[in-house]
């Protein structure tokens, strides 16, 4: 378990702190690992995301979105694992290349904020720890 | 005693909270880590276990097909992302459905679910024989008696030397109650009386005068029981 310095480090609040902390008894070095694997992760397979609408993989995109949704939760970020399973129902609908295409293109702006607040804590909790 | 377990999931991050929720909990023996259902089929094939922790949608086969293929019935806990697969998990008599992510106080209630291991054992020790309905009657048939059973829809055939006894059941509801030292579920319509084997060509094995089709996702299994010298 890390030890705790004189300050005591608070999770940004769009994170599940408490679910987090418990998950992984207090140990913000492991919280860390997990956001650097899962935010790996989650940009490799999203950078994937057109090129499979575009050449109409939808049923490869449905079961890659479907592999890496619980990393959002695993991050403590709920909401963003409702939105991928809100994505994969779409997929699983079928629907066009162009449909889908606009689909990704709708979501695009918050799988990128999604990442970034992954990153940006995973540097706050390594900041925290080096003090 | 710890149970002795297996974990199979495609995704790291599960995986590793998962393996770390078992070792805090001092009741798991994590054995093994498999990140497919094919990796993990060949292992479970010679390897009992307690429990099988299991994701359900991975590449390749779905852990549903894990269960389909096993010869004995470890004690199952589903982990997936999905909750569409809640009936399903009940017709496979699972002891518990996870919902990832998970928090260590939800994944001890489903430890609390697990059957001791004694009472497991004592189970097991009670399967020499069957008592199957029949014509409205309870039927006794030593387990040495069944030379094979074979499905027919609803129903199912047990064959013996010198009768063939007709009960209402299914081979998958089967599997999971007759004695797996014994019996071996060799295609989705017929478990077999492993002693009971005379001859094996291909994908067919004979038992007295009959044929018996090995199905291909069964085949290793059957393989790994018999004893080549």
């Amino acid at each position: 378990m890390q030890a705790i310095s004189d300050t005591v480090f608070q999770l940004s609040s769009q994170f599940d702190g408490m679910f987090l902390l418990e998950m992984h008894d207090n140990d913000l070095a492991a919280i860390s690992d997990i956001f650097i694997t899962s935010h790996q992760q989650l940009s490799e397979e999203s950078s994937k995301y057109f090129w499979l609408a575009e050449n109409g993989e939808i049923a490869e995109l449905k079961r890659r979105v479907h592999l890496v949704k619980p990393l959002w939760g695993y991050c403590g970020l709920s909401e963003f694992q409702d939105k991928f399973q809100q994505m994969e129902n779409f997929f699983s609908t079928n629907p066009t290349i162009s449909d889908a295409i606009i689909r990704l293109e709708e979501e695009k702006p918050f799988i990128r904020e999604g990442l970034e607040l992954i990153r940006m804590e995973a540097i706050k909790i390594q900041e925290y720890l080096k003090q | 005693m710890k149970f002795t377990a297996v974990i199979v999931e495609d995704l790291s991050v599960a995986a590793d909270v998962l393996h770390k929720y078992c070792i805090k909990s001092g009741k798991i023996n994590v054995v093994q880590l498999f990140k497919s259902t094919e990796e993990a089929i060949p292992f479970l094939s010679e390897n009992a276990v307690d429990v099988l922790f299991l994701d359900i949608e991975m590449p390749g086969a779905n852990g549903f097909s894990l269960l389909d293929q096993m010869q004995y019935q470890p004690q199952v806990i589903l982990t997936t992302s999905k909750t569409e697969y809640a009936f399903d998990a009940f017709e496979y008599s699972v002891v518990d459905f996870l919902r990832k992510p998970f928090s260590y106080q939800r994944f001890t209630q489903s430890l609390d679910k697990l059957k001791p291991l004694n009472e497991k054992k004592e189970e097991v020790e009670e399967m020499s024989h069957v008592f199957i309905k029949s014509d409205g009657k309870l039927i006794r048939l030593n387990n040495d008696d069944i030379l094979y059973i074979e499905s027919m829809g609803d129903y199912v055939k047990f064959i013996t030397n010198d009768k063939k006894i007709i009960s209402h059941n299914t081979i998958k509801a089967l599997t999971e109650k007759i004695n797996p030292d014994v019996f071996c579920k060799v295609h989705r319509s017929y478990i077999i009386n492993m002693n009971k084997i005379s001859d094996i060509r291909d994908n067919t094995l004979y038992i007295a005068n009959a044929k018996i089709p090995v199905s291909k996702a069964n085949r290793s299994t059957v393989m790994s029981r018999i004893k080549i010298v």
